[in-house]
């Protein structure tokens, strides 16, 4: 069968908030998926970004793995206790600039706890600019209701957008 | 046909027998190009509906002498874009191109015969004209010899006018070669 994606919600930041959140999910579908464009008030080139699944704000829930390329060197590193998966635009990068990132999240009503993969980039005209796929893992069993994309201390700013869709 | 319900997300048969499913998706083909004989230096999708949210690009390609590249509404000025990239190929390189004159989205140097580059670009709020618009490409070619390459690319086209056409070409102007295939998708918000 041809991929077959259902937009469940979508978000647009009309004014800068914390987080953009997505309630209530729909537990018919197979996986999720979500497509970003964030930029941040943060005061830096980029800015990391949290994904908190059914409101667990409690960090040694979730854990990662990253490689990642700055635009001049490419690194990696983990977590064993961090729900901030991906970095999106800071408020200095380029004008008008936003990042674009895509979180892929199968099998999100199983009772296996539940991971996710993760590809962003953040742009900027400039040499310093982030990129990298994530794999990501949150210990729970319980099937996923309620996906918050928080900025962590800062805002998400205006004309930022996710859309969530359900796959099946 | 199916009924979706839009509360719950499932699905449903009608009971009128002998009708086949039919899901209403949000992800729909806008248009497919196949490179003929001979091969062509770029490919063309012009007049793209404004109605979706974004837009991607599932892609294999041949290019055996550079990178494949795409410019937006047929924009080639050195300052219009910039492009940053993560690659493997046994070891692993970041890099940043300040003025490529168009967007690198496809790794297949090398490609040869009967093997081919593949690529999924997505393209996000294409008809947004309060920001920039900012590509996201994965990409991989491995020719089972010299050359193997898996990365993401990232590329930003500094304008804010909507998306309407797209330019799929080589980067240094290199023939792409038949049976490379460039299907253009929708996606609504």
């Amino acid at each position: 069968m041809a991929l077959q994606l259902f937009k469940i919600a979508d978000a647009t930041v009309a004014t800068p908030q914390t987080s953009i959140d997505f309630n209530s999910i729909p537990q018919g579908y197979t996986d999720l998926l979500i497509k970003i464009s964030l930029r941040s008030s943060d005061g830096n080139i980029y800015d990391g970004a949290n994904i908190y699944l059914n409101n667990d704000t409690t960090s040694t829930n979730y854990s990662f793995r990253r490689l990642y390329g700055n635009g001049a060197t490419a690194a990696s590193d983990s977590s064993t206790s961090s729900y901030r998966w991906f970095w999106v635009n800071g408020n200095t990068a380029t004008t008008n600039s936003m990042g674009n990132a895509e979180i892929y999240i199968p099998k999100y009503t199983g009772s296996n706890y539940k991971s996710a993969s993760f590809d962003f980039v953040t742009e900027n005209n400039a040499t310093t600019s982030y990129g990298g796929i994530v794999t990501c893992l949150w210990n729970s069993t319980a099937a996923i209701t309620s996906i918050s994309i928080a900025s962590g201390g800062n805002y998400f700013m205006t004309n930022s957008t996710a859309t969530l869709y359900g796959v099946l | 046909m199916a009924i979706r319900s839009l509360k719950s997300g499932s699905f449903s048969r009608s009971t009128q027998v002998g009708n086949s499913i039919i899901l209403p998706g949000d992800y729909e083909s806008i248009a497919t190009v196949t490179v003929g004989s001979g091969g062509t230096t770029s490919v063309n999708f012009s007049s793209i509906p404004q109605t979706f949210k974004h837009l991607q690009i599932r892609a294999i390609h041949q290019e055996p002498s550079d990178t494949v590249a795409l410019r937006f509404n047929n924009t080639g000025a050195s300052n219009i874009y910039t492009v940053h990239y993560l690659y493997g190929d046994g070891g692993v390189v970041a890099g940043y191109l300040s003025s490529p004159l168009m967007i690198y989205f496809g790794t297949n140097y090398g490609s040869s015969g009967s093997t081919f580059g593949t690529s999924v670009v997505d393209i996000l709020d294409y008809t947004d004209t309060n920001k920039y618009t900012t590509t996201r490409s994965l990409t991989g070619a491995d020719n089972n010899s010299a050359y193997y390459r898996v990365g993401i690319y990232s590329g930003e086209y500094y304008s804010t006018s909507a998306i309407t056409s797209i330019q799929i070409l080589g980067r240094s102007g290199g023939t792409i070669a038949q049976y490379s295939s460039f299907a253009l998708y929708g996606i609504r918000g």
